[in-house]
């Protein structure tokens, strides 16, 4: 009679039990420190509120990998996050869900920031940054880093097209304002008169912010995050905002994800101003793209990060991203065979 | 030599291949399978119907450029290898046994760590301000650093550096087999040391060398990490092509097509080479000979 009762008292918890556990939320970025900063600034906070538990992934190349999950018809991700014209890519390609914007408020954001399946938390800049112990007047702009007689040394630049080729017509004296449709053959062209000063052609943000904290390159094209990781190892970095570009980082859910109503949801508290609040703490080089976020009052060591972020943004060029999620496709091999020959 | 299947006693053909049969289908499943599979989707477009457009592909000038590149490097490095590893079997070969046992275990020693630790290390280096270059600069043998890394040149030696062994191990193994009475032999009819190299020797070890030059030629062909690492971007070998075409286009079609192209061409080339040599049987001493 006891042990008939025992049975049923543990048959009833084993199914109640599983009801009231968690749920896991996978979310992939791509890697090393700048992963590390938006899952404390943002994530992590966002799935405590959210009541779910924490599970992170890397990739190597985002559409690829993405591919690969959606595939499979069950993505191992429920959240990842990708540049903005990555984020427009995989909306063509069909990879992701379409947002539910009843539990995503995009209240706050600007026009630019969201899209039927994704939207943007905050903004990543692609600026101009050297060694301070190899240049120390430093270059000014593009011009600049484009000039291989005046500044001698090494380069580097992006194995990916997009910022790039807005760069490198920057540099040639396009008006930012006339940028967009990109010339793409004159970028090209520009790129490879200084070809053989390039020497490392990166392909992730880790290996970006080595190249110049070991001294292999006096001159690079970084994103801001990355630059910020060189200067804050100690190595003797120099930076502008001038003609630096601005662009969005997005989150968005893939397709057939497990987990999408709470993925939307974590998204939805990612959006929130409390939690926007955190990324002039954690990324100063970068800024939360609800606005709504900067009424809430920092504190005054907040305040002056985030107005390094407010300066960059002043002199910033937007990326269009959707020149790129049309163009991305046809241009990459153009770029590709230009670095080759 | 085992007896045939044909005069045993029934049931043991069926007992062997019972005993085969997991290793039989981890082949079939885990090589077989993926490569038909591979071989299926390379043939079917975007929008899953029947076409060869992704083999009109490969014929465009970027997609040439990269074969080239993979057969110059792998080239290179099979020339390479060739030169190193030839005097070091040599005389590896000829050594007693015990210092020859020790002087194998350095030549196997670069197999136990991974590639990846390997590549990153030369990495590390070879960079402008590496090991090598401050080396050189101190020594007074150079005054800027060499760009010695995040190109070819780099690629060319962590791959050489890789592939070695699979050059000196054949060789080594072929070497070992030819008595060193033949040299005496040949002096005695009247032959100086260089033109019994040339006659009787290195006609000898052909096989073993051509062997693995095949292995270190097609090996190199498939190299992805190496050059992905070495190269600064600058270098695609063919093997990346299918990482491009992976992220590049909506569908798997062109990145299978690229991946079949390396294997129909590899094993092209395995079976000309096979042809060529042939003639040349693997040199094993007769009885009655020394």
């Amino acid at each position: 009679m006891r042990l008939s009762r025992l049975t049923s008292v543990v048959a009833w918890l084993a199914f109640a039990l599983p009801a009231t556990a968690s749920e896991t939320i996978t979310y992939a970025g791509a890697g090393g420190t700048f992963q590390a900063k938006i899952v404390e600034a943002m994530i992590a906070p966002a799935i405590r509120i959210q009541h779910g538990e924490l599970n992170q992934a890397t990739y190597g190349e985002p559409i690829a990998s993405l591919k690969l999950e959606v595939q499979s018809g069950r993505p191992a991700w429920d959240i990842v996050q990708m540049g903005g014209e990555q984020c427009a890519s995989a909306s063509r390609l069909g990879l992701l869900e379409p947002l539910d914007f009843k539990l995503v408020h995009i209240a706050g954001l600007p026009k630019g920031a969201y899209d039927r399946d994704w939207v943007s938390p905050n903004y990543y800049s692609v600026l101009l940054a050297w060694r301070s112990d190899i240049f120390p007047q430093g270059p000014k702009n593009w011009s600049d880093f484009w000039d291989v007689k005046r500044f001698k040394g090494a380069r580097a630049l992006a194995a990916f097209p997009q910022g790039m080729l807005e760069l490198a017509l920057l540099a040639d004296g396009v008006e930012p304002s006339k940028l967009y449709p990109l010339d793409v053959e004159r970028a090209l062209r520009k790129i490879s008169a200084i070809k053989d000063d390039v020497a490392v052609w990166w392909t992730t943000g880790a290996q970006s912010a080595q190249v110049l904290k070991d001294g292999e390159v006096d001159m690079i094209a970084i994103w801001g995050s990355r630059m910020s990781a060189a200067l804050e190892s100690g190595a003797p970095v120099g930076f502008t905002f001038k003609d630096s570009l601005i662009n969005y980082n997005c989150f968005a859910v893939p397709k057939g994800s497990a987990h999408k109503e709470l993925a939307m949801r974590v998204i939805a508290t990612a959006l929130t101003p409390e939690i926007q609040a955190n990324i002039p703490k954690l990324l100063p080089y970068y800024g939360p793209t609800n606005k709504d976020a900067y009424k809430l009052g920092f504190s005054a060591e907040v305040l002056e990060k985030a107005k390094l972020f407010r300066d960059m943004q002043a002199q910033a060029i937007p990326l269009n991203v959707q020149f790129w999620a049309e163009h991305l496709e046809e241009i990459v091999p153009r770029y590709k065979a230009m670095i080759g020959e | 030599m085992p007896m045939a299947y044909a005069s045993r006693p029934s049931g043991v053909l069926a007992r062997d291949i019972l005993l085969s049969a997991p290793a039989i289908t981890a082949i079939l499943a885990g090589l077989f399978a993926p490569l038909a599979l591979m071989f299926v989707l390379s043939f079917l477009d975007n929008a899953g119907r029947l076409s060869i457009e992704n083999y009109q592909l490969l014929l465009e000038p970027f997609y040439l450029t990269g074969l080239m590149t993979t057969f110059k490097v792998a080239f290179a490095v099979a020339f390479i290898c060739a030169l190193l590893a030839y005097p070091l079997s040599f005389f590896l070969a000829r050594l007693p046994p015990r210092p020859a046992a020790a002087a194998f275990l350095l030549v196997l020693l670069p197999f136990w760590t991974s590639v990846l630790v390997r590549t990153y290390a030369w990495l590390i280096l070879l960079q402008r301000h590496g090991l090598v270059n401050a080396m050189l600069q101190k020594l007074g043998l150079i005054e800027a650093p060499l760009r010695l890394v995040n190109n070819m040149t780099g690629t060319i030696i962590g791959m050489v550096h890789v592939l070695l062994p699979y050059l000196i191990l054949p060789l080594y193994a072929n070497m070992r087999a030819i008595p060193a009475t033949y040299w005496h032999a040949a002096s005695t009819c009247g032959a100086t040391p260089a033109r019994a190299f040339v006659a009787i020797y290195f006609p000898l070890t052909l096989p073993g060398f051509v062997v693995g030059l095949t292995l270190v030629f097609t090996l190199s062909l498939g190299f992805f990490i190496t050059p992905a690492i070495l190269g600064g971007g600058k270098l695609m070998m063919w093997a990346n092509y299918v990482q491009f075409a992976l992220t590049a286009y909506p569908h798997w079609g062109a990145a299978c097509a690229v991946g079949v192209a390396l294997l129909l061409l590899t094993l092209s080339l395995v079976a000309v080479l096979r042809l060529s040599v042939r003639h040349l049987r693997p040199w094993r001493a007769r009885p009655g000979e020394f």
